[in-house]
């Protein structure tokens, strides 16, 4: 009773602090995989079988949607993640024409996989350079941001999910990248000008308030610096 | 979401990673072992569970806004078939003859003067909107204005409608309510269910009853013998008086009395029988 009691405390707590998420996916990586288990029919493999990753996901969200009034834990995760793995095949079965380049080739070879036998167009040093110079990029980007008290996890919650919202936001966006001076203000108070940002733009006041942390790490991301960044927002720049 | 949209991974967890799309929406999405800088072209987000409490609320809230105007409509039509379709007619008689379009609320729709006097009486007179009382009451006192109706006058009143209990209930109702609003006249006025033979409204409403001769009749002589006067002689004119006093005694039922009633007045005013 009293581990259940102690289960739900640390449930409560990982809803707002990753890392404590963290740490109790970890803990219960093994129920994980058990039920991941039940799905594939065989022990998943990390990193290669869509499915488990599904499943730490579904676990991640029962976490985030559990109430003490759902009953245990374990057996509210374990039908969040029954459903999320239906609806994974479901959405699955649409691209069930699809051919997997993991499929072994049937010509009498052991253990060749169709992308065994694929030529990679990329260069593989290229792109190991240009994730290290992206990681290297990003790196910085977090490290600015937690200036701010901010982590990527709270932009990606604070993000809107809402296409008017988004566009609401890059309009916000738009009007700082033309007055640069309002970007400065930001990178040198560290507080959103939110009065100014929302006279300019005509943004209701609200919605900036309601996204402050996204709008952040979006206009740093167009102040000086992190160049592959903005060079991946290529279509927030289209519309800007 | 575009298509050609790439992720860049920017943050990694156990369970999710937080990625960067070309429009700069930052999601997290299971973590399909990426590693930080990674740019990948699929993506499973995560689903938030205060977006399913939305997308439930907003299907709630979207059930409920089309079963009010379901209930809109439905009372709507409803309360137009109430209030402006016919349901019935009331036809008033008093020799002025009138027909009331209903609506099953009551209102009249459309007031139709069935003979001529009906459209004299009806002439210049305003019933858009009014209830059935109002429109009997200020049609019964236009009669006695214009002089259709007097003293000892009849008003007769007749519902149709498919519904014959809402009829009957409304014809008692219409009864009561005419004979209420006439206390006010000293006038003595029947108001009745139903409708007024032809001949009885062509002529004047008065009945006058002539007083036979006040001569005593003579005493019997004999037992008489009863006399069946002519077919159509009321019995009361003077060769049926004639026959009266030739037939001294018999006050007998001669079987054509327009009174139905032989047992008045033959002369003696003794108040006993004649035959005594």
């Amino acid at each position: 009773m009293s581990g259940g009691h102690e289960l739900t405390e640390q449930v409560y707590a990982a809803k707002t602090d990753s890392e404590a998420a963290d740490a109790l996916i970890r803990q219960y990586m093994g129920f994980i995989r058990a039920e991941a288990a039940k799905f594939l029919h065989r022990a998943p493999v990390e990193g290669q079988d869509e499915e488990f990753s599904i499943v730490l996901l579904a676990f991640y969200e029962a976490i985030l949607g559990y109430e003490k009034h759902r009953g245990a834990f374990l057996a509210y995760a374990s039908r969040g993640i029954r459903s999320r793995l239906i609806d994974h095949y479901r959405r699955e079965k649409k691209h069930a024409k699809v051919v997997s380049l993991h499929e072994p080739i049937q010509d009498g070879e052991e253990d060749a996989l169709k992308i065994d036998h694929l030529e990679d167009p990329t260069n593989e040093i290229e792109t190991s350079h240009h994730r290290s110079a992206a990681k290297e990029e990003i790196t910085e980007f977090e490290q600015c941001l937690e200036g701010f008290g901010i982590s990527f996890s709270d932009v990606a919650d604070n993000c809107p999910r809402q296409e008017r919202t988004l566009r609401a936001c890059q309009k916000v966006l738009t009007s700082a990248r033309r007055h640069p001076e309002y970007l400065d203000e930001l990178v040198q108070t560290k507080k959103l000008p939110i009065t100014a940002l929302s006279n300019l733009s005509g943004v209701d006041k609200k919605t900036l308030e309601r996204h402050r942390k996204y709008l952040i790490a979006v206009l740093l991301a167009f102040t000086n610096g992190y160049e592959i960044i903005r060079g991946h927002l290529y279509h927030l720049s289209e519309t800007l | 979401m575009k298509e050609n949209t790439t992720y860049l991974v920017m943050e990694v967890h156990t369970a999710y990673a937080v990625l960067l799309d070309n429009e700069g929406r930052f999601i997290k999405a299971a973590n399909v072992g990426y590693q930080i800088g990674d740019i990948v072209e699929r993506a499973f987000p995560l689903k938030y569970p205060e977006d399913k409490k939305k997308r439930v609320n907003r299907v709630i809230r979207l059930a409920a806004s089309l079963a009010a105007c379901i209930c809109v409509a439905v009372f709507g039509v409803y309360e137009y078939q109430y209030f402006f379709l016919p349901y019935g007619t009331i036809q008033m008689q008093i020799n002025p003859d009138v027909e009331m379009t209903l609506s099953r609320s009551g209102r009249v729709l459309d007031l139709d003067g069935i003979n001529e006097d009906g459209k004299t009486l009806i002439d210049g007179y305003e019933y858009e909107g009014k209830d059935k009382y109002t429109v009997t009451d200020e049609l019964t006192d236009r009669a006695i204005d214009l002089g259709f109706l007097d003293d000892g006058g009849q008003v007769a009143l007749l519902v149709n409608s498919k519904n014959t209990e809402w009829a009957d209930t409304l014809e008692k109702d219409l009864v009561d309510e005419l004979n209420e609003h006439l206390k006010q006249y000293d006038l003595t006025i029947n108001v009745s269910v139903g409708t007024i033979d032809a001949d009885v409204l062509e002529e004047p409403q008065s009945i006058t009853i002539p007083i036979p001769d006040p001569e005593p009749a003579p005493e019997p002589a004999a037992e008489p013998e009863p006399v069946q006067p002519a077919a159509g002689d009321s019995g009361y004119d003077d060769d049926a008086t004639d026959d009266l006093y030739e037939d001294a005694g018999d006050d007998t039922d001669d079987g054509d009395s327009s009174y139905g009633d032989d047992d008045w007045d033959d002369g003696d005013d003794s108040g006993e029988d004649d035959d005594d």
